[in-house]
């Protein structure tokens, strides 16, 4: 049983392709045969998250065209053994991406592999439709900031609408909130939306924050999805997620202010 | 380099047939000195409410001999005037047809059985609410002697949150929303909107006229809320109201909205 998850929020910079990354990488840890596509054709990115940049070869819409074969555009990931990356075309028009083509591609992929994470791009054009077309979970990623839920709100309402879930009248797409660059002494301090606010407005089954860190940037930077990086923060609320996406029963953490203790307070920490 | 084009050019329109909601004019008489009078005096106070709307002339209840005697030149030029788009005819006789034509209306198939009866806002549109409030309406005095149309419009009710970018209509009767109201998001009704949950986008109740019509909200915080053409913006919003469960209803210079206390909705 093969799941496709899109990875979605309207908005841009929210930190999707960061969250595709991981959460592939993480459900590939967990021993999940996992595949990622990048469908931010033209602004291709996660084969630089993933650091598999120096190894693309084909791409998805040379799949879909025919111009070269599916296993010959996946490409394995380094660290883990059953995760692969399907990259983005760089140069070619989004418009290009048919419902047809991708569906095509996610059926194939569907026969080898337990998990597909659809990176999808920014916006609700047609890159994202077509990442958001097949899936059977979604993860709405979401900054703590008005703007950032409003969209998702937005993406939320089109997730319902928009797939060939929806279009066939079969069971909706279970979608899950990802709430990205959480910063609890923000919030306690009023200027960041909490976690409780953003869950009221969306009214979507929450999966977890991932705390604002300096590694995630770090991580990206050298290639490395955050869950396969040094242990930090970020890396273990994301295992926290998938945990919790594959059906655990798994206590939220990071969303308070971690009180300091009595001798971090005299020596800093 | 290579470039490939893989695009083509798309197409530029699209011809399809749709359903809509339309008014319709049922003549009854054709003696000129009885319908323009009524028709000015149904439509002329109502002006803005059915400001641009594109009509129907149905001619069925008018006998096939007596039709010819219809100026249709100059009902659609008065319907013009009086603000209404009119825009075919049907139940004509083949015998007048080209001066249909010839008056810019185009020719459409007899009506089918089903149809609701358009009130004019000065008149209580048929809803639960206006029959509870039997004071407040007036009866059209004009009426015919033909039995009235069917009573009570459908209630819509809408499960599930309505999120930014969506829109929901319920055209005839009321609206219930059991679940949120979300910025960006627009729900409108003909009669009442009940929303239970947070109202944080736009609601517009009564939009064909009802003053009768109500906005319900357990938590008020709205973009826009309207009841019968009066509105008030968020900026506008009197403080004390905000986040409160509110009723809004039309009075007299303005909305008025009473709080019913403090609730905050569960998700």
């Amino acid at each position: 049983m093969s799941k496709v998850v899109v990875v979605t929020s309207g908005k841009g910079g929210v930190g999707k392709t960061t969250t595709s990354a991981a959460f592939a990488a993480a459900l590939a840890v967990r021993g999940y045969k996992t595949v990622v596509i990048d469908f931010d054709v033209g602004l291709r990115n996660l084969d630089l998250v993933m650091g598999c940049e120096r190894r693309v070869v084909y791409d998805l819409l040379n799949v879909i065209h025919g111009e070269g074969a599916l296993n010959q555009a996946l490409i394995k990931d380094k660290r883990v053994g059953n995760l692969y990356i399907l990259p983005a075309s760089q140069t070619r028009d989004k418009d290009a991406l048919s419902n047809e083509g991708v569906g095509k591609v996610i059926e194939a992929l569907r026969q080898s592999f337990e998990y597909i994470v659809c990176d999808s791009p920014a916006g609700i054009e047609k890159g994202a439709m077509s990442a958001m077309y097949f899936a059977d979970e979604a993860l709405v990623v979401t900054n703590p900031e008005i703007s950032s839920v409003r969209d998702s709100d937005r993406i939320i309402g089109m997730l319902a609408s928009k797939t060939q879930r929806a279009e066939q009248d079969s069971d909706p797409v279970n979608v899950h909130l990802v709430v990205t660059r959480y910063d609890p002494v923000r919030v306690e301090r009023g200027d960041m939306l909490s976690a409780d606010d953003v869950c009221e407005i969306l009214a979507i089954p929450f999966l977890g924050v991932v705390p604002e860190s300096k590694l995630v940037l770090a991580a990206s930077n050298s290639g490395i999805p955050v869950t396969l990086a040094e242990e930090n923060d970020a890396s273990e609320a994301y295992f926290d997620m998938v945990d919790r996406f594959l059906g655990e029963d798994v206590p939220y953490r990071f969303m308070d202010v971690q009180k300091k203790g009595f001798f971090s307070r005299f020596f800093g920490s | 380099m290579k470039t490939s084009d893989t695009s083509t050019a798309p197409p530029v329109f699209e011809l399809k047939g749709s359903v809509l909601t339309v008014m319709v004019l049922h003549v009854r008489e054709t003696n000129p000195e009885l319908l323009y009078p009524q028709l000015e005096k149904k439509i002329g106070p109502a002006r803005s409410f059915f400001a641009n709307a594109p009509l129907v002339i149905d001619l069925k209840m008018v006998a096939e001999d007596e039709q010819p005697a219809l100026d249709l030149q100059y009902l659609a030029g008065f319907l013009r005037g009086l603000g209404l788009v009119p825009v075919g005819v049907r139940g004509h006789v083949a015998a007048i047809a080209d001066r249909a034509l010839a008056a810019g209306l185009g020719l459409l198939a007899a009506a089918p059985k089903t149809e609701k009866s358009v009130s004019a806002p000065e008149e209580a549109p048929p809803q639960a609410v206006a029959e509870k409030q039997p004071a407040e309406e007036h009866t059209a005095d004009a009426q015919p002697p033909e039995p009235p149309q069917p009573a009570r419009a459908a209630t819509m009710v809408i499960a599930h949150p309505v999120r930014s970018g969506q829109q929901v209509v319920a055209p005839d009767g009321d609206l219930v929303i059991l679940s949120s109201v979300n910025a960006g998001a627009e729900v409108i009704a003909a009669g009442n909107i009940h929303i239970y949950g947070a109202l944080r986008g736009r609601a517009m109740a009564g939009v064909h006229g009802d003053v009768s019509a109500r906005v319900f909200s357990l938590q008020c915080n709205p973009e826009l809320v309207a009841v019968a053409g009066e509105y008030v913006v968020n900026d506008l919003l009197d403080r004390a109201v905000l986040n409160q469960s509110v009723i809004v209803t039309h009075g007299t210079g303005g909305l008025r909205f009473e709080v019913l206390g403090d609730f905050r909705p569960h998700g």
